[in-house]
């Protein structure tokens, strides 16, 4: 069944089994997999059908420190979620992402690779993906994997709307924003929900799962913590704490001689990484290089700076152009943020939505050792294209400066929101165990990219998918 | 014992033959003295 708060403001059912909020990619998988078990779900989403001027409003917030693009754009509140807009990139973490990093204490997860593997086949059903090629280690000597991914369709909104208005099990209510959680200490006892005219009702369930994304789950949960005077999250929490994006950007352009492969939805791309054990080497986290291919036209551009420049190795990217071997690619790279407790969500002390709750202030800079990362990342990739005679490439001019970042449009940025409550084996370190309940509270449960305690390089949607997957398992054993 | 002798010499010798080649390896890769050219990441022998 599907329910508009805003037209029918008394239409909030009292009771569910299940009160998820949030219908993104996180929300809406949950509650599909509930429904398939047989259990009741009231889905909350605080957008309407589609994007509006007033769910828009309502994501306004600030960014201190590196530049970001402004919060109300770098997300979506309509059902679905931010999958409104995305480019539907799908791949899996990789071990490594799960694993103790040395010297990055802060980057692992309480759960392997394998707790989650159980849930990929159905999270690629849910995504409408098939299994993409297995990757291809280029390289030996240097460790360089051509790694291949799917991309998804998917619109949770578009695709399965039609199932939640026919669902026997699943009460989706749009124009339902969260607005308080009440505990008495230990459990959660009711939820109160507003449409956009202010007016409210109260929800019990027997659980609550918060899946409003990787801001919100923070802003939020910091209010309603706040609502209880610190008696939701136990204070030894890092509570909006080591808030991650992938820092991506284009840092110049190459002249290779390996082959860029065409894709459906996108322009020819080759994607590229290290196997692990040259990021242990190295000492970094993990990075991913994107070639994307660029027009003749521009090809021929870069080769007659290059002849211009070096006329050695130009003449000798020239013969290979002749023979159509060597393309021109913009060169990107893309990285794991180190997770650090000084990036964080805090609720705004000056500025509140329609609903009085402050808005998001987002603390978000990168450190030395990402700016480390991303130089020696592209030093190591540079020293296998020469070695093995596969090309050069043009760097910007800041990218091995002392300082500082691009800073307009999309630089930087993934649109990959990522911590902020943090999964942990123990309150000091997390907000969720690691079956992503909130310590303290029994029947509190937190879905999306949020929880994880590290990004790995890989977009995050397949492993929120089949995070959600594992808690709705969780959740039915429980 | 000379036939033991033999093998431990024979040994010694391929196990310090890898050493060498994987030494050689490496070579190529660290040799070349790379620096920046109007962006161009190059090495010597490349102007």
């Amino acid at each position: 069944m599907l329910i508009d708060l805003n037209a029918s403001p008394t239409s909030l059912p009292k009771h569910a089994e299940f009160c998820i909020a949030g219908s993104g990619p996180a929300g809406m998988t949950l509650a599909l997999e509930l429904e398939q078990r047989g259990r009741s779900v009231l889905l909350l989403e605080g957008g309407g059908l589609e994007w509006t001027p007033e769910s828009y409003e309502l994501y306004k917030g600030d960014v201190v420190g590196d530049y970001y693009v402004g919060l109300e754009y770098a997300r979506a509140r309509q059902l679905g979620g931010t999958s409104g807009h995305w480019g539907g990139w799908s791949y899996q973490l990789t071990e490594l992402a799960f694993k103790e990093k040395p010297g990055f204490e802060d980057a692992q997860w309480p759960i392997e690779k394998k707790d989650l593997d159980p849930f990929l086949e159905k999270a690629r059903a849910i995504l409408d993906i098939n299994a993409p090629p297995d990757d291809v280690l280029l390289d030996r000597e240097f460790g360089i994997k051509e790694f291949r991914i799917a991309y998804s369709r998917v619109k949770f909104g578009q695709m399965y709307r039609e199932r939640l208005t026919s669902s026997q099990h699943i009460t989706c209510v749009t124009g339902a924003t969260l607005t308080g959680l009440k505990t008495n200490g230990r459990n959660i006892v009711d939820a109160t929900v507003t449409n956009f005219s202010g007016k409210s009702a109260n929800v019990t369930a027997k659980y609550f799962i918060l899946a409003m994304g990787g801001i919100e789950n923070s802003r939020m949960l910091l209010w309603f913590n706040h609502q209880a005077n610190g008696e939701l999250v136990d204070s030894r929490a890092p509570l909006g704490r080591y808030w991650m994006e992938h820092p991506a950007y284009q840092v110049g352009y190459a002249l290779v001689d390996l082959k860029i492969p065409k894709t459906e939805y996108f322009r020819p791309h080759l994607l590229l990484t290290f196997t692990e054990e040259v990021f242990q080497k190295l000492g970094i986290l993990e990075c991913s290089f994107v070639l994307e291919g660029i027009s003749s036209t521009g090809t021929k551009g870069l080769l007659k700076d290059l002849i211009c420049v070096a006329p050695r190795v130009g003449e000798w990217a020239a013969s290979l152009a002749g023979k159509n071997i060597v393309c021109g690619a913009r060169f990107i790279i893309g990285w794991e943020q180190e997770p650090l407790w000084s990036n964080y969500v805090k609720l705004s002390e000056t500025k509140r939505d329609r609903f009085g709750i402050p808005t998001a202030e987002l603390h978000w800079k990168k450190s030395d050792r990402d700016r480390a990362t991303m130089q020696k990342a592209i030093t190591y990739f540079n020293e296998f294209l020469m070695a093995k005679k596969h090309g050069r490439v043009k760097l910007a001019d800041w990218v091995f400066a002392k300082d500082g970042y691009p800073s307009s449009g999309n630089d930087g940025v993934s649109y990959h929101h990522i911590g902020g409550t943090r999964m942990a084996h123990v309150v000091e370190k997390g907000v969720v165990d690691k079956n992503c309940r909130v310590f303290g509270q029994s029947n509190l449960y937190i879905a999306g990219s949020s929880v994880f305690p590290s990004g790995g390089e890989a977009n995050p949607t397949l492993s929120i998918v089949q995070l959600s997957l594992r808690l709705a398992d969780h959740l039915l054993h429980t | 014992m000379c036939s033991r002798r033999a093998f431990l010499i024979g040994l010694f010798f391929l196990s310090q033959m890898g050493l060498v080649n994987k030494i050689y390896a490496e070579v190529p890769t660290r040799k070349n003295r790379k620096f920046l050219k109007q962006g161009w990441l190059l090495q010597e022998g490349d102007v």
